[in-house]
């Protein structure tokens, strides 16, 4: 898993920017899957037939960053942030494009921290000497996110950008590597512009009509200092969502992940996130309905360079997801 | 249960005969002597079993805070003042019962939906809230009340989790229920149990009482404010519930006697009966003109901790009620060797 | 054989039914619509819906049964717990107030605590509490807690309803089972005028979290044309100039997400009938049902109907029974007479 993970991390896919680590993924997937499939946004959509329920999961691709505006006369950068990255996080932080090509996130000089929030004074520089140098790298419309830069923390945790949400995407790629029985119709979703309102899974949802459907993302961490008020830690394995500011998850579903986990034999936390939305609210409405939950892992530092997460809770993750894929979900 | 039937009992402060009736007919049944002082005091004497015993007084408040109807408006609403101190945080979205009629009324407050910002983050006062009793105009509100009505809270007694109950009032009902106890027994002291009147808007049945009464020592049985929850540092619980009876040697109307303090806590240690001392001084008490109006009097108070006192959901434990109880027993048992501070 | 409204809201106030979470809600309204249904389906977000009437124009009918209410984000050392909202709950209310903690093995009992008013700095006095400031009481230790209680479970607010002046009640939950029990009202009219409609009475789920309940029913149902109802606020301290509506009126809304033509013909139903109301004005979003379902499939004609309140989102929400009989019946009379001119309304 750690090699799937790894090589997840470091490829490049912004939020409305996900084709190469679509690649990656398709690469990867292809031997375990029945179908596959891109739609007309980019979601990535693969299918491993069976007789039961069709079961949607749904692991967003997109990573936020920071998309260009404007070029200046000196060859600078202005940006507008592509979903919810932080400009506090970002300050003078290795960014970089789909063509490689480097550069650093600044701001203008702020002796009163008075523009934390305000990306119209921030820019990327990516040493150009003007304006035609630039354009000649990068284009306006063109996204950078942090470059890729992730490390062992501890004996079972990582660090790095990205996390959220190829945490998620890993760990649905390796249940369909362990996957045996064909219990259910199983419909694996790694979606687009998770970022910036779900719109990718609104799409592919519709387009897929499943019975029961499960986002898989990363959450907020309450273990740290001083940190989020939520009652879930890293390495206590992977987290049940019982509710979030975007949707209450089915009860059923609820009832039914924690059964899994009983019967994997891992340790499931139940989390209660008073933010953030992922996915599922959007699988949720669908059509006339559907059975909608969420299977999370805590990420210490979400929406950083740094997001830290646990192997061992996405290890129970896939776990958790082939045993729900495996048993009759009625 | 007696505490059930007392804690049913209306008894805003000024307004307490529903209380003096019940008690009046409890305590003729035990004690020697009853009286009820032109105050509106109880005060129930049961004799020592010898001649020259040092007499004690033990003090309960048989008042609870209120409201009162101060105007009815024109779109039928009841505007209220408080009978003593009562957060108006706690009324918000709470019933309450209206004059001798016992009307039903609530206390609502403006939808959430309609609030600014602002008044999201401020606290409604209680000249912001009114009492809504369903009259469409002051015409109607008028048929069944009129200023000057008694308002008292209306909850359930609900008896919980692991020896816990809910109720209004346990501040100081829970006083009341001990002092019916002691009542029961004869002790080689004199013992008045005063049941005072008006504790919550100034002590004011306390100073009377002891006017009528001369004591050696004087016991003030009290329910008290816990702040036990909510993962606060020890200092500032100011007392427990299930750590038993708490023992003051301060309150903001008295500082107590420290002989009569340091023995109840030795009576406590001694017979194993649980103790606390109240480790804030917080709120004031009948202790406070008993101790030193009219001649000074050695007093001590022993309070049963309440969570969310002052509130229709006070929340009070019954080991800490039976601590309440068998310390005050143990050291009336044992009051004859007190040492007296009569002049 | 009228409802009784009284004792419908009395026995319907006290199921819990936080949004996401109207199983229970949903079996008494199936059963109390059981004499009247000619079908009863429940959907995968939890709404329930009753068809009564089988052939003419599709009519889908919504009042949203779930609640406000808590739920549990975590336990404390000292056995208190934690909680975050499920729905918009005012945490003004909250001090002192009486809960019940849904858990695996039953409700148990709690009270709302919070640091005790003397104890509070002065700035701390003047500021409202916020959610997080406050616990549950359950009255057990910390291990005993965390055996029954977990992170997600729900709690409901309890209060019992009290019987005010005249036809007004105190309750909790009149938003917006009061309005639940106005389609109750309906549907027995509906059998008694033998309505040519097909009517789909709809308890929705969740609508106090986005009217995620109407939205999907609406997809599911497509109907021809639709009659929302809920609660609107009622006259009372501190509302303003033309937010708030006298209680003893139910209120018809106009405004561009409800139906021109339809909305009319509802308020001369009304005037033909003799049933009072005011006229309430949504300038856009309706705040209800009636936004999630007006826009589903391609459109779907909606009008809306209101029963005031006052102190809306509290325990002792304050409303008149006869309104919510009055909107039964203009519901079911409007249905009758929508259904029976169907072929002749000028949409636009």
């Amino acid at each position: 898993m750690k090699e799937t993970f790894q090589k997840l991390l470091n490829t490049y896919g912004a939020t409305g920017r996900e084709e190469k680590v679509a690649d990656v993924i398709e690469e990867m997937i292809r031997p375990y899957v029945d179908e596959i499939h891109r739609d007309a946004m980019g979601n990535l959509i693969a299918v491993r037939h069976g007789q039961g329920k069709r079961i949607l999961y749904a692991a967003h691709m997109d990573h936020i960053g920071f998309i260009v505006t404007d070029i200046d006369e000196k060859g600078f950068l202005r940006v507008h942030n592509v979903g919810g990255v932080r400009k506090l996080n970002s300050l003078n932080r290795h960014v970089v494009f789909e063509n490689g090509v480097n550069g650093v996130f600044s701001s203008e000089a702020d002796p009163d921290n008075s523009h934390l929030q305000d990306l119209s004074t921030a820019f990327i520089d990516i040493g150009a000497k003007d304006r035609a140098d630039a354009e000649a790298r990068v284009r306006i419309g063109d996204v950078a996110v942090y470059a890729p830069d992730f490390f062992e923390l501890g004996s079972d945790m990582l660090a790095g950008p990205a996390m959220d949400n190829r945490a998620g995407c890993c760990v649905l790629i390796e249940t369909l590597k362990a996957l045996k029985q064909r219990t259910n119709e199983i419909i694996a979703v790694f979606t687009v512009q998770e970022e910036v309102g779900c719109r990718g899974a609104m799409a592919a949802a519709y387009a897929m009509n499943p019975d029961l459907g499960v986002a898989l993302d990363v959450t907020l961490c309450g273990d740290t200092p001083g940190g989020p008020k939520i009652a879930v830690k890293a390495g206590e394995g992977p987290c049940v969502k019982i509710m979030d500011s975007s949707l209450v998850c089915s009860p059923k579903v609820v009832r039914l992940m924690e059964d899994a986990a009983q019967r994997a034999g891992v340790k499931a936390q139940r989390e209660v996130l008073t933010a953030g939305g992922t996915d599922a609210s959007r699988i949720q409405l669908t059509r006339g309905g559907v059975h909608a939950g969420v299977l999370s892992i805590a990420c210490r530092y979400v929406h950083s360079a740094c997001e830290a997460v646990s192997l061992s809770d996405m290890e129970g993750g896939v776990k958790l997801l082939t045993a729900l894929s495996e048993r009759n979900v009625d | 249960m007696v505490l059930k039937e007392l804690c049913a009992l209306r008894g805003v402060s000024g307004n307490e005969h529903e209380v003096r009736d019940f008690l009046l007919e409890k305590v003729r049944k035990t004690a020697d002597e009853v009286r009820v002082d032109r105050m509106g005091n109880v005060l129930a004497l049961k004799k020592a079993d010898r001649a020259d015993a040092p007499t004690i007084l033990l003090d309960a408040h048989m008042d609870e805070v209120g409201m009162i109807v101060v105007g009815v408006n024109d779109n039928g609403l009841l505007s209220y003042d408080t009978v003593g101190g009562i957060d108006s945080r706690v009324v918000v979205s709470k019933h309450v019962c209206v004059g001798e009629k016992a009307v039903p009324g609530v206390i609502g407050a403006k939808a959430i939906h309609l609030q600014t910002a602002a008044e999201r983050e401020t606290v409604l006062g209680h000249s912001d809230l009114y009492i809504d009793i369903g009259a469409k105009d002051k015409a109607q509100a008028e048929e069944l009340v009129q200023p000057g009505d008694y308002v008292s809270f209306d909850s359930d007694y609900v008896e919980f989790g692991d020896g816990y109950v809910k109720a209004r009032a346990l501040d100081d009902r829970v006083g009341c229920m001990t002092l019916l106890r002691i009542l029961e027994n004869r002790y080689d002291v004199n013992v008045v149990c005063a049941f005072t009147c008006q504790e919550e808007i100034g002590l004011n049945g306390a100073l009377a009482a002891r006017f009528g009464v001369e004591c050696d020592a004087a016991v003030v049985m009290e329910g008290t404010s816990a702040n036990d929850l909510g993962c606060v540092e020890d200092h500032q619980k100011v007392c427990s519930l299930k750590k038993g009876v708490a023992v003051s040697f301060m309150d903001n109307s008295a500082l107590h006697d420290r002989q009569l303090f340091a023995r109840m806590l030795e009576i406590g240690r001694e017979a194993g009966i649980p103790c606390q001392v109240k480790n804030r001084v917080a709120g004031g008490n009948d202790a406070g003109p008993i101790r030193s109006s009219r001649e000074a009097v050695a007093t001590v108070v022993l309070s049963v901790p309440c969570r969310n006192i002052h509130s229709p959901s006070s929340v009070a434990a019954f080991e800490d009620m039976d601590a309440q109880y068998a310390l005050t027993d143990a050291f009336l048992r044992q009051a004859a060797n007190c040492p007296t501070h009569r002049s | 054989m009228a409802i009784d409204l009284y004792q419908f809201m009395e026995e319907a106030s006290r199921i819990p039914g936080v949004p996401g979470y109207e199983a229970e809600i949903g079996r008494y309204y199936a059963e109390a619509a059981r004499p009247y249904a000619d079908e009863i389906t429940t959907d995968a977000l939890g709404s329930v819906t009753v068809r009564v009437g089988n052939a003419g124009p599709k009519v889908m009918i919504a009042a949203h049964h779930d609640e406000i209410g808590l739920m549990i984000t975590d336990i404390e050392d000292d056995g208190c717990l934690r909680f975050t909202r499920n729905g918009g709950v005012d945490p003004r209310i909250l001090p002192g107030m009486e809960v019940s903690v849904i858990t695996r093995e039953g409700a148990l009992y709690g009270v709302v605590g919070a640091k005790p008013p003397h104890l509070l700095t002065p700035g701390e006095r003047s500021k409202a509490l916020k959610m997080e400031q406050l616990y549950i009481d359950l009255g057990y230790d910390a291990e005993t807690v965390r055996k029954k209680v977990r992170v997600g479970d729900m709690a409901v607010m309890l209060a019992r309803p009290v019987k005010l002046m005249g036809t007004k009640l105190a309750c909790k939950t009149m938003d917006d089972r009061a309005s639940v029990a106005s389609m109750l009202v309906a549907m027995e009219m509906t059998r008694q005028l033998n309505s040519p409609a097909r009517a789909y009475y709809v308890a929705t789920s969740q609508e106090e979290i986005g009217s995620k309940g109407a939205k999907t029913a609406a997809y599911s149902i497509a109907p021809d044309f639709a009659v929302a109802v809920d609660v609107t606020h009622g006259e009372g301290p501190g509302t303003g100039k033309w937010e708030a509506f006298p209680l003893e009126k139910m209120t018809i809304v106009s405004g561009p997400h409800l139906h021109p033509e339809l909305t009319k013909i509802c308020q001369e139903t009304a005037d033909k009938w003799r049933i009072p109301y005011t006229r309430e004005i949504a300038s856009g979003h309706t705040g209800t049902d009636a936004s999630a379902i007006f826009n589903a499939h391609g459109g779907v004609p909606t009008i809306l109907l209101s029963v005031p309140l006052r102190y809306m989102h509290t325990t002792v929400e304050v409303g008149d029974v006869d309104v919510i009989r009055d909107v039964g019946r203009l519901m079911a009379l409007f249905i009758d007479e929508v259904a029976r001119r169907w072929e002749e309304i000028k949409w636009y």
